[in-house]
């Protein structure tokens, strides 16, 4: 039983009239003790996703159908995607750190108001002080000294303040902490602190971290499975280090040889075109025009995520066909 | 007599303000930086630095958008500082040209792009009737890998990034300028479509003799495109020379704190495992107000004259790289 | 582009159009006075204080006048007074601000203080002082005091619109396009700030129409021309509401209670319309 279940998954914005669908069809299993990346670039759905299975769901993001299970350790729950339903569970199971949150501290208020304000949403099971204990444990298990509680967050460098965010997120010791690019705006030293932190975490709390990220990097170095999904469609699951040495979908593959590497020779290609508008998005496979192994099949039907070898699914007619000639063989 | 066909940064210094609070500090954002590019040969050249580096600042000097407090700049053997007359002004421009991070920001929203592409053409003169200024804007485009029917009578918001960020930089090449001054260019661009920009500045550069100042933080795309390198910190240039020398073998503390800091998209080489102290890196206005060399608070090679005074350039012996380091001082 | 953000207004905004077809109503009520049988400077044309019938719309006055013909001239005077006022101080507040935004350092300093001691200036006081010195306020002198007092606050709206847009992107790439600053601030700052100079534009004829009322119901302006004010004036000269002649204070009042309420629903839809058109302009899609 997968720690969280999204089946049949399909989500919209409501832009104009028009229906914008950022998630469709989405079928992921997140286990229990693994960090899983959700790679893809702008446009792609990957931060609607987190919302989705957070539950911060308010127009004009409408969910179409579909499913987000969670089965905790005490208890099971299905998400009903409202933003005030399972209160309960916001935070002290599942927490989820936003895009740029390290900006959106309060700058008028020291820190230490930001997490009263933390406490008296989600804390009221603790007593004030056990709070405060255990707020302290936290900064300093993160490295932080005690006297950022004390500064505004201007005074806080973007390093500091992303630790105050993380800490928040991981205070109540959540089984599922969902993070939304939470190292593209930091110089590469500090993402490199960060990133240990999130490890760090996880490692000592065999906790599940989901982060979305548009940067590989960052995925490859920390997560032990990542996800890569194009115009809504999540097109290739496995573990990292399968999805690198042998990517299956032509996506996948032409984004991995595209990234340079320090030290690196070789003249490198994009890929051609640009991502398709979600609002129209294309017959059947939404890859297939800039795809160089498109054929009628894929311009007719959409593929579905199928397992191909052990623990990497994919959603390509090619890869499909493939495994049908080697079963056949 | 030889043209002197070079841009000459000579020991520049820019100084800036803060105000926190009721106190005023100021601190140097370009601290007497010297470079020097021979548009003959034309090259890519990449300004390499982390986010207060003043690698835009320097930029913004070059591209006479700000004035610098020390140190002059000399482009073709001018003093851009002291240029005062349109004529002056419209020459430099004609030469120099800029590329923006944001496409979407570099147009107007509410006029169609071609508007900025007639005015270029139009207003420095390289055409002179109605019909030679659309050839000489499909031909810019033409460059990008894009036509004019394809661009025609839309707005900005009509393409994506990557397609915007060609059109800017058609209507930069339009003009047949010898230097770009592309401040990061593709950052806000999905990684599939930056390979194509940079691979488009390459191709520029083989085949219209066209000189890229290059601005960015990211080392790999650096590493791919650039001839040579120079690496910024809080103001100064501390490392500069043969691109790939500099980043294969970096010398200075602070290059190699960069290099071991980028991540690589490669699971044999995985970086996180490693880490395992958690520092708390300074904040940005305390390293600026330091003394002697802005490295010293984190270097791991740090010695006590480097607190003190600030280091000189020190040519590296066996490589073309100047770096600015007590390390590398001849004894 | 006024054309598109009209018509978008009429579609989307039911407040815009609740104004716009009252608008329409006053405006034409106006045409009619073109069409006017009777002289407006002329008096006992009529019998008195009739109240209204078939034959007199609106009834007539204690001075022998169609009142209803009257209300004609009177919104027809009243809007053009509005016009002429916001224009003059639009054209100071736009060439003030746009003067001191985009050359800055002391040149803005300097026209800032100015600025700001024509806002400290009480109008009012101002005005009937200037009425006491040259003992009359007619008609077109007046609109153009009212103009030349009105632009101060709105000056430092179009000084930080233009502000802002130096700092863009877009400004230096029309630099580096060659483009001189006269064709940058009037072919693409400027229409950045068509919004924002409508909504100022229906604001100020707000103010300057008040401040006309006013006056004149002091009795301080040219008081043979029908205005609404000039009428309220006569009105409660000749104690309309005791001699019960109450439709001569009700046109009037009525006339600029739509006025105002027509201009007000115009100059508010528009005013929320900058924020997020401006959004939409950011190429945020």
């Amino acid at each position: 039983m997968s720690l969280v279940e999204i089946s049949n998954l399909s989500a919209h914005y409501l832009q104009r009239g028009k229906k914008v669908r950022a998630v469709d069809e989405i079928n992921l299993q997140i286990e229990s003790d693994e960090i899983l990346g959700i790679a893809g670039e702008s446009g792609c759905g990957k931060s609607t996703l987190l919302k989705t299975i957070y539950g911060y769901v308010e127009p004009p993001l409408y969910v179409e159908k579909g499913e987000v299970g969670y089965n905790f350790s005490n208890f099971s729950v299905n998400n009903i995607f409202s933003l005030s339903s399972l209160s309960s569970i916001k935070w002290k199971k599942i927490s989820y750190i936003t895009q740029g949150s390290m900006n959106a501290l309060n700058p008028v208020q020291k820190v230490h108001r930001f997490f009263l304000d933390l406490w008296k949403a989600h804390g009221q099971n603790l007593s004030l002080k056990g709070f405060e204990e255990l707020l302290r444990n936290r900064l300093s298990y993160l490295g932080l000294p005690e006297e950022v509680l004390e500064r505004y967050p201007h005074q806080l460098s973007g390093g500091m303040k992303q630790r105050i965010v993380i800490a928040a997120s991981s205070l109540f010791n959540p089984e599922v902490i969902l993070a939304d690019e939470p190292t593209s705006a930091l110089d590469v030293g500090v993402q490199l602190e960060v990133l240990g932190l999130f490890m760090k975490i996880q490692k000592e709390s065999k906790n599940t971290i989901i982060i979305v990220s548009h940067d590989m990097s960052v995925l490859v170095n920390l997560c032990s499975r990542v996800a890569v999904m194009y115009a809504g469609n999540i097109v290739e699951v496995a573990d990292t280090r399968a999805l690198f040495k042998n990517p299956l979908h032509p996506y996948t593959k032409l984004l991995i040889e595209s990234l340079p590497k320090i030290g690196g020779g070789k003249e490198l290609k994009g890929i051609p075109g640009a991502p398709p508008n979600l609002a129209f998005p294309p017959s059947g496979c939404k890859f297939h025009p800039r795809c160089p192994f498109s054929s009628a099949l894929c311009i007719e039907e959409n593929p579905i995520l199928a397992e191909v070898c052990e623990n990497h699914q994919v959603a390509c007619h090619l890869s499909l066909r493939n495994e049908e000639v080697e079963a056949e063989q | 007599m030889k043209q002197n066909n070079k841009l000459i940064v000579n020991d520049v210094t820019k100084i800036f303000s803060q105000r926190i609070f009721l106190s005023r500090k100021y601190f140097k954002a370009v601290n007497k930086v010297s470079l020097e590019m021979d548009l003959d040969i034309p090259e890519v050249f990449s300004l390499v630095g982390e986010s207060g580096s003043g690698k835009t600042t320097l930029a913004n000097l070059i591209l006479n958008i700000i004035e610098p407090d020390e140190g002059d700049i000399f482009f073709k053997a001018r003093d851009i500082t002291k240029m005062k007359s349109k004529k002056d002004k419209m020459a430099f421009m004609k030469d120099v040209q800029p590329v923006f991070q944001d496409p979407f920001e570099s147009f107007d929203p509410m006029k169609k792009v071609e508007v900025f592409l007639h005015e270029t053409v139009s207003n420095f003169e390289i055409a002179r009737k109605r019909g030679q200024a659309e050839a000489i804007i499909e031909k810019a485009l033409g460059m990008v890998g894009l036509s004019f029917n394809e661009v025609k009578g839309k707005y900005p918001g009509e393409f994506s990034g990557g397609q915007l960020q060609r059109i800017a930089i058609a209507r930069s090449l339009a003009v047949g300028p010898s230097i770009l001054i592309a401040d990061e260019p593709v950052s806000m661009l999905d990684a599939s479509l930056r390979i194509s920009i940079v691979n488009l500045f390459k191709a520029l550069k083989e085949q219209q003799n066209l000189s890229v100042l290059y601005i960015t933080h990211d080392l790999a795309t650096a590493y791919y495109v650039s001839d040579r390198i120079g690496v910024m910190l809080r103001g100064n240039l501390v490392e500069v020379g043969k691109a790939k020398e500099i980043l294969d073998e970096p010398l200075h503390p602070y290059t190699q704190f960069l290099k071991q800091s980028v991540l690589e998209p490669d699971p044999d080489k995985k970086k996180l495992d490693i880490l395992q102290k958690q520092e708390i890196s300074a904040t940005e206005v305390g390293e600026y107000q330091k003394e002697g060399c802005k490295f010293s608070g984190r270097c791991p090679k740090v010695m006590d004259i480097c607190r003190e005074k600030e280091p000189g350039y020190y040519e590296s012996p066996e490589k073309e790289v100047m770096v600015k380091c007590f390390l590398y001082e001849p004894s | 582009m006024v054309k598109s953000l009209v018509g978008e207004l009429v579609k989307r905004d039911t407040r815009f159009r609740t104004g716009f077809i009252l608008m329409i109503i006053i405006v034409f009520m106006s045409i009619l006075s073109f069409f006017s049988p009777v002289d407006p400077y002329s008096t006992y044309y009529a019998p008195v204080n009739r109240p209204p019938s078939l034959k007199y719309w609106l009834g007539t006055d204690s001075r022998g006048q169609d009142v209803f013909w009257m209300m004609t001239f009177a919104l027809k005077n009243s809007i053009v007074f509005g016009l002429i006022a916001a224009a003059v101080s639009r054209l100071i507040a736009l060439l003030f601000g746009t003067i001191s935004g985009y050359i800055g350092g002391k040149t803005d300093s300097v026209l800032m203080i100015i600025n700001d001691s024509f806002i400290t200036l009480p109008v009012l006081l101002v005005i009937i002082l200037i009425g006491m010195v040259f003992r009359r306020l007619s008609f077109f002198p007046l609109a153009i005091v009212m103009g030349l007092l009105g632009w101060p606050w709105d000056s430092r709206l179009f000084r930080s619109q233009i502000l802002s847009l130096k700092e863009r992107k877009l400004t230096y790439t029309a630099r580096f396009s060659g483009m001189s600053t006269f064709s940058i601030i009037f072919k693409i700052y400027f229409p950045h700030l068509v919004p924002v100079f409508l909504s100022t534009f229906i604001n100020n004829m707000i103010w300057s129409l008040g401040l006309e009322v006013t006056l004149s119901v002091l009795g301080l302006t040219n008081l043979q021309l029908p205005t609404i004010g000039t009428t309220i004036y006569w009105a409660n000269q000749h104690q309309a509401l005791i001699l019960g002649v109450w439709w001569w204070l009700a046109a009037p009042i009525a006339g600029a209670i739509i006025l105002f309420t027509a201009l007000y629903l115009l100059s508010v839809s528009i005013n929320e319309y900058v924020d997020p058109r401006i959004r939409y302009q950011q190429g945020s899609f």
